[in-house]
């Protein structure tokens, strides 16, 4: 009895420990509830521990952080995606008011051209996909970035979900790539968030779904 | 003429300012499209690599963003105690047509009026605008309330989303202007942490 009652006593002391709000501990991605695992504070690395309910990565995301990992910059350049743009209208004032693409010859205002990749810091801008964008992501390795995790969510301005390449420099701030099917869509430089506030920024929404970096493989 | 100081209503870091003493450039690039934004303040960050970008008033002056660092925390209207009542209105056209985003909370505008008396009477104060703001109060006068310890007039109006949105809303932040009578703490620069209750923004005079 004695014994039972010693063993039930540890199994709770660890219980209780484990659950407690100590900031170093490891928290586990979570492949359906996102915003459990997301809205941690914790500086931890996102748990390597495979989940057979988490879907894999695609290859085109693997592709990006490997060319990153490695400032690949013919690469990147062939990997950069991006969205088209309405040419010739003017936007109404307001925040991300965007650059106004010229029209081509032919062709009427409101016609989507060419390919603008999203530059973020907590607002944002775009360039046009090219060399200039991957001098930016090569600028993010020259920080030191290191991947620190994935997070698959929604952009609000987006009917498509993208995928949030998490990344933390050496000063402690984030960064971030964004990546669609067509490619790289986006680069964050975080809004002087951490990396696990990047995290938690993407991952809080429901249906948001975050990979450890130890996903990122073929 | 007296006046009073509005407080910052979120613990965070300023990640743009005002203009100051330097011009925004006229076509920056890779800074959006300047012509049509009303610049009274410039982006700071390591997104901005041709120098000061402008950063767009959307109604009124001196736009100042404040970075969450990550967290969602309330929105907390904060001005000395002669605010004794606010108004709330609410709008959504905070982002352009152009920017990719068309949702809210992200599209959100609120206007807080503010008045010496209760329900909105006694003498008109001025007004602050808040975008971006997420779990907002509804339309209507509050009743501020008095903070222990600092003894400022106070309300909670909302707090900031989390998720991105085009390029209307890419970080963790609040996006708040001042309007009419006042003046922006000039003092305050990029990078500077703002405690809220207790790092003030705005000086009103009436």
């Amino acid at each position: 009895m004695g014994l039972q009652v010693f063993l039930l006593s540890l199994l709770l002391w660890l219980a209780v420990g484990c659950s407690g709000d100590d900031q170093t501990q490891t928290p586990a991605a979570s492949a359906t509830a996102g915003g459990t695992q997301a809205t941690s504070a914790s500086s931890a690395t996102p748990s390597a521990t495979a989940d057979p309910a988490r879907p894999p990565l695609p290859p085109v995301v693997v592709e990006v952080a490997e060319a990153i990992r490695d400032r690949d910059a013919a690469r990147l350049l062939q990997l950069l995606g991006g969205e088209p743009e309405p040419c010739g209208q003017t936007p109404t004032p307001g925040i991300g008011a965007g650059p106004i693409p010229t029209c081509p010859p032919g062709s009427s205002p409101g016609t989507l051209v060419g390919q603008f990749i999203l530059i973020g810091d907590c607002e944002g801008f775009s360039v046009p996909a090219g060399a200039e964008v991957v001098d930016r992501i090569i600028g993010l390795r020259d920080e030191g970035a290191e991947l620190h995790a994935v997070v698959w969510a929604r952009d609000f301005g987006s009917p498509e979900r993208a995928y949030f390449l998490v990344y933390g420099v050496e000063s402690g701030a984030g960064r971030a790539v964004s990546v669609k099917e067509s490619g790289i869509v986006g680069v964050y430089y975080g809004c002087r968030a951490s990396p696990p506030g990047l995290v938690s920024f993407w991952g809080a929404n429901e249906d948001a779904v975050v990979y450890p970096p130890s996903d990122v493989k073929r | 003429m007296p006046g009073f100081y509005v407080y910052a209503p979120i613990t965070g870091t300023v990640t743009s300012c005002w203009t100051g003493p330097v011009a925004c450039p006229a076509d920056p690039n890779g800074c959006g499209n300047s012509s049509q934004m009303a610049a009274t303040g410039k982006y700071c960050g390591g997104a901005y690599t041709c120098g000061p970008c402008c950063h767009p008033s959307v109604s009124c002056n001196e736009p100042q963003d404040i970075s969450t660092g990550g967290g969602t925390p309330d929105i907390v209207f904060t001005a000395d105690p002669i605010v004794a009542s606010i108004w709330v209105g609410l709008a959504s056209t905070a982002c352009s047509s152009g920017s990719g985003c068309s949702s809210l909370p992200y599209t959100r505008v609120m206007t807080v009026y503010m008045y010496s008396g209760l329900n909105g009477i006694g003498t008109f104060l001025g007004f602050v605008i808040f975008f971006h703001v997420n779990n907002t109060i509804a339309i209507g006068y509050y009743i501020t309330s008095i903070e222990p310890g600092t003894g400022h007039a106070y309300k909670v109006i909302g707090s900031v989303p989390s998720g991105s949105c085009g390029r209307c809303y890419t970080g963790p932040h609040l996006h708040w202007e001042r309007c009419g009578n006042s003046v922006v703490n000039s003092s305050l620069s990029c990078g500077d942490t703002m405690l809220r209750r207790l790092s003030w923004v705005f000086r009103y005079s009436y």
